[in-house]
């Protein structure tokens, strides 16, 4: 049970320091460009919040969906199979 | 004394929140609202819709404080409002079923109280941001918000105990925040909260007499979705919801599609000799109840213990991360 709790916890405290991660950049991006003047910082400082939605996003499908999820699958898999050669 | 009389109060509301919960299990059995326990050897009948009462206690106590000090308690009554609008779509879904698309399609609608009376702040804090500009965008993401959170808890309801279990540890963590972040008038409808979710544990653990319901599910996630936008506190409750939205993003990749349980047609888990194993068949869901198996078999309270411990975690960062958002860089 323990590894089985292990397990689950690495994966919500590497999701957290995902999230915390890409705050940080984009905290550091917004304060770079909010010493902008004209159009553009103005457009950024009315959608910061679509922007750091649309980076998120963009983020957690380049980095999550594209290869997490495929080494969860696969290390899903190779437990399945461990399972199988168990059970013979 | 102010303190005692607020002891005493909770004391009172614990006992009544008790007696309604055992006589509302005892209608549902003698009615025959029942549903299966598909964990279980022998699948046993349960008395279903056991969220009632929870609705029920948590928001009269709501409309109460609202009545007695109507300009202190002012938030309560868009956020019960909306947890209400949830759980009624909850109890429609259970009598009736709604389907996987219209459900939360239907729950995009609850945000309406909080749209109309504007009680949100568009200027959410993120870590090391306090404060964005979020005016255009923000009172689009309000109904999606609430669809999301109500959807989440009703999705990770898949063991004996799991609701108040994932709750109870979100909901301490945002007692504290609201000590130490001076928003106290959110503290009597958490401690409420807690205290009817744990009557309802009572009930509801390993092994269990009584099921949340769609119900009850729909109106603990309105509730914490309410709460997160009209105190504003989205990011620290999008942190503390974390086990809830892995279980999410896991179910809707691997399945691509917004589905109902009963429409999955391969499960994800299978019982034998009183264990729970990881379906071993590809078309399976991806679940978090599923990975939590990837290491071995487990009893069903173990899984439930599990989600107990993954839910202490993520409060304890979702406070952590609440200090963050007050940090400022550069």
């Amino acid at each position: 049970m323990k590894r089985n709790i292990l397990y689950v916890l690495s994966l919500l405290i590497f999701s957290w320091i995902l999230l915390i991660f890409f705050s940080f950049i984009i905290a550091l991006i917004i304060s770079q460009v909010s010493e902008l003047k004209g159009i553009l910082a103005r457009i950024i400082d009315l959608f910061t919040g679509l922007a750091i939605f649309i980076v998120w996003l963009l983020i957690w499908y380049l980095v999550v969906k594209k290869s997490f999820y495929e080494r969860i699958k696969k290390f899903m898999n190779k437990i399945e199979f461990l399972q199988i050669f168990m059970a013979y | 004394m102010q303190y005692f009389e607020s002891a005493l109060i909770f004391i009172l509301f614990a006992f009544i929140t008790f007696l309604f919960q055992r006589k509302w299990i005892q209608l549902m059995y003698k009615k025959g609202i029942v549903g299966k326990d598909i964990h279980k050897e022998g699948k046993p009948n349960v008395a279903e819709m056991g969220g009632i009462p929870l609705m029920v206690m948590i928001s009269s106590f709501s409309f109460i404080l609202f009545y007695l000090k109507p300009n202190y308690f002012d938030k309560y009554l868009v956020i019960i409002s909306v947890a209400l609008i949830v759980g009624i779509i909850g109890v429609i879904d259970d009598i009736k079923d709604l389907g996987g698309k219209l459900k939360p399609a239907l729950t995009l609608l609850a945000s309406i109280p909080i749209l109309i009376t504007g009680s949100f702040d568009p200027h959410p804090s993120f870590p090391f941001i306090p404060k964005t500009s979020l005016t255009i965008v923000y009172p689009f993401l309000i109904p999606i918000s609430i669809a999301v959170t109500s959807n989440a808890v009703n999705m990770l309801n898949v063991v004996n105990g799991a609701t108040p279990l994932l709750v109870i540890p979100i909901l301490i963590s945002l007692t504290v925040i609201s000590l130490v972040s001076n928003k106290t008038t959110l503290i009597p409808l958490l401690v409420a909260s807690i205290i009817s979710l744990a009557v309802f544990f009572y009930y509801n653990k390993y092994p269990a007499k009584t099921f949340m319901g769609n119900c009850g599910d729909f109106f603990v996630g309105g509730l914490l979705g309410a709460i997160a936008i009209v105190y504003s506190l989205e990011f620290v409750i999008l942190v503390s919801m974390l086990p809830f939205i892995m279980h999410g993003f896991f179910v809707i990749s691997s399945v691509k599609n917004f589905l109902e349980k009963k429409q999955i047609k391969e499960k994800p888990v299978i019982i034998k000799n009183g264990l729970l194993y990881p379906s071993l068949k590809k078309e399976s869901p991806l679940t978090l109840m599923r990975i939590c198996l990837a290491e071995g078999p487990l009893k069903e309270k173990d899984i439930a213990l599990i989600f107990l411990i993954l839910s202490t975690v993520s409060s304890l960062l979702a406070l952590f991360t609440y200090f963050l958002t007050q940090i400022k860089i550069l």
